[in-house]
C-alpha cells in the first residue's frame, strides 16, 4: 500500500511532481524541448495543470510546487518560439476552452488565459490564435443570407467590400 | 514569419503566362502605394520582393500594370451572383486606355486580379451571369410581391406556392439573381442592378424602395428582354448613363 503524505498526494505522485518541476527549471527556456512538452501536454492539459496549482491545496511536499505557475508560463513562452510548435494553434484551442458551457470551468480558464497570456509575454502567434478563435466565439454571427435580404441590398458589407471601398476612394491621377 | 489575418497570400505568385496575381489584399494595396511613388521599393514586407513583385526600381511592370488598373481605375463595378447558398463576387475594373482587370477573392481570402480588356468585358459577364440566348415564354408581366413573400417561397428546403401564379411560375423557373453596382473613381455607386434569372420566365429586374434593416420591403419584378439585360448591364459596367455632379 502506499503510503500518503500529509498533503493527500502519494509518494510516487509528490516525486512525480518533484521531477516535473526539476526537468521545467531546466528546460523552460529552451524553445525545442518546450515544444514537445507543451504539444503533448495540449491546452487542455495546461489549463488542468495551472488550475490545479491555483486552486487546489498546496503541495508542501511537492519541492517547488509554487514555481510551477511561471515555469509552465515561461515554458509555453519557449516553446511559441519554436517553429515546430503550432502557438497558433495552441492558442485557438485554449480559446476554445471558454466555449465550455460550465461557468465554473470557463471562469477557471479565463483566469488561466490571463495568467498565461497578459502576463507580460506576448507571443504574436499564441495571441493571433487565441485572438481570432476567441472572436469567433463571441461576435455576432451574421444573420444568413436570403433572396429578400440580396434581392434588396441589405444582406450588409462583404470581405471584398474593402477592395471596392478602397477603390471608390482612391484614384492614382495620371498627372 | 508572423502574417497579419488580412495579409493574404503567404506567396504572392505573378503568372505573367496569364496576366494574374494572386495576392492578400494588404499587398496589393502595398503594391499600389509603390506604383504611386508614396511608399519605397525597399519599405515592402520581404516576401513582395522575395516573389519578384517587387525590385530595387520598382514593381515588376506586369503586376504594376495589373495594380493600377485594379487599384486605381477610371471605373469599378462590383457583380454579386447569388444562388441560394453561395454568393460569389467578381470585381471589374477599367480605363480609358482600354485595360481591365477581374478580381475575385480565392479560398484563401487572397484577390486574384486578371488582366483583361474593356471590349472583352461584356461576353466575359454574360458566361458569368449566364444571360445566354434561350426561349422565353411570351406575356410576362410586371409582378409586385415583397420579401416575405419571396424568402417564405423560395428557401433552402424548396418552392412553396404564394398564390400568385404568375409569381408562381417565376419561383418554378428559379435559377439565381445577381447585382452589380458601378461607380466612377472616387465617386459614391452611381448604378445598380438588381436582377433574378428565372429560366424560362426570363430575366426580371427587382426594383424596391430603400431597405433600412431587416423590414419587410415590397419590391417588383419587372421582366427584361436579353437585350434589355445586357444594354442595363452594360449602362452600369460603362456608367453611359451615370448621373455625375461636379463636385
Amino acid at each position: 500500500m502506499t503510503e500518503m503524505a500529509p498533503g493527500g498526494v502519494d509518494e510516487r505522485q509528490a516525486a512525480r511532481f518533484d521531477r516535473l518541476v526539476a526537468v521545467l527549471r531546466r528546460q523552460h527556456r529552451r524553445p525545442e524541448a518546450m515544444a514537445g512538452f507543451f504539444a503533448g501536454l495540449g491546452a487542455r492539459g495546461v489549463v488542468a495543470a495551472l488550475s490545479t496549482i491555483a486552486f487546489g491545496p498546496s503541495r508542501e511536499d511537492v519541492r517547488g510546487w509554487d514555481e510551477l505557475p511561471a515555469l509552465l508560463r515561461d515554458g509555453l513562452h519557449a516553446a511559441a518560439r519554436s517553429p515546430h510548435f503550432d502557438a497558433e494553434g495552441f492558442g485557438a484551442d485554449l480559446a476554445e476552452l471558454l466555449a465550455e458551457e460550465d461557468e465554473d470551468h470557463r471562469a477557471t480558464v479565463s483566469a488561466v488565459t490571463a495568467f498565461l497570456l497578459a502576463s507580460g509575454h506576448y507571443d504574436e502567434r499564441l495571441l493571433a490564435g487565441w485572438s481570432r478563435a476567441f472572436d469567433a466565439l463571441t461576435l455576432p454571427a451574421d444573420p444568413p443570407l436570403t433572396w429578400g435580404s440580396f434581392l434588396t441590398r441589405s444582406d450588409g458589407p462583404r470581405p471584398w467590400s474593402d477592395l471596392a471601398a478602397f477603390v471608390r476612394a482612391h484614384r492614382q491621377d495620371a498627372a | 514569419m508572423t502574417e497579419s489575418a488580412n495579409t493574404g497570400a503567404r506567396v504572392p505568385h505573378l503568372d505573367e503566362t496569364f496576366m494574374q496575381l494572386t495576392i492578400g489584399y494588404d499587398d496589393l494595396l502595398r503594391l499600389a502605394d509603390v506604383v504611386a511613388g508614396t511608399t519605397a521599393p525597399g519599405d515592402v514586407p520581404a516576401r513582395l520582393r522575395e516573389a519578384g513583385l517587387v525590385g530595387p526600381t520598382g514593381v515588376h511592370p506586369v503586376a504594376a500594370s495589373l495594380v493600377e488598373v485594379a487599384v486605381g481605375p477610371a471605373r469599378s463595378v462590383v457583380l454579386e451572383r447569388f444562388d441560394g447558398a453561395t454568393l460569389t463576387p467578381l470585381f471589374v475594373a477599367w480605363l480609358p486606355d482600354g485595360r481591365a482587370t477581374t478580381s475575385v477573392p480565392n479560398a484563401d481570402r487572397d484577390v486574384v486580379v486578371t488582366a483583361t480588356e474593356l471590349g472583352l468585358i461584356r461576353d466575359q459577364l454574360r458566361q458569368w451571369l449566364a444571360i445566354l440566348d434561350r426561349p422565353i415564354v411570351p406575356g410576362r408581366e410586371r409582378i409586385l410581391t415583397d420579401t416575405t413573400v419571396i424568402d417564405a417561397a423560395v428557401s433552402a428546403s424548396g418552392v412553396e406556392a404564394t398564390g400568385d401564379p404568375r409569381l408562381d411560375a417565376v419561383i418554378a423557373g428559379w435559377r439565381l439573381a445577381w447585382r452589380a453596382h458601378g461607380n466612377w473613381a472616387r465617386r459614391e455607386i452611381d448604378t445598380s442592378l438588381t436582377v433574378v434569372d428565372a429560366g424560362p420566365q426570363g430575366w426580371l429586374r427587382v426594383d424596391h424602395p430603400p431597405r433600412e434593416g431587416r423590414e419587410p420591403v415590397p419590391v417588383t419584378l419587372v421582366p427584361l428582354t436579353l437585350d434589355e439585360v445586357l444594354a442595363q448591364l452594360g449602362d452600369v459596367v460603362t456608367g453611359r448613363r451615370a448621373r455625375v455632379g461636379n463636385d
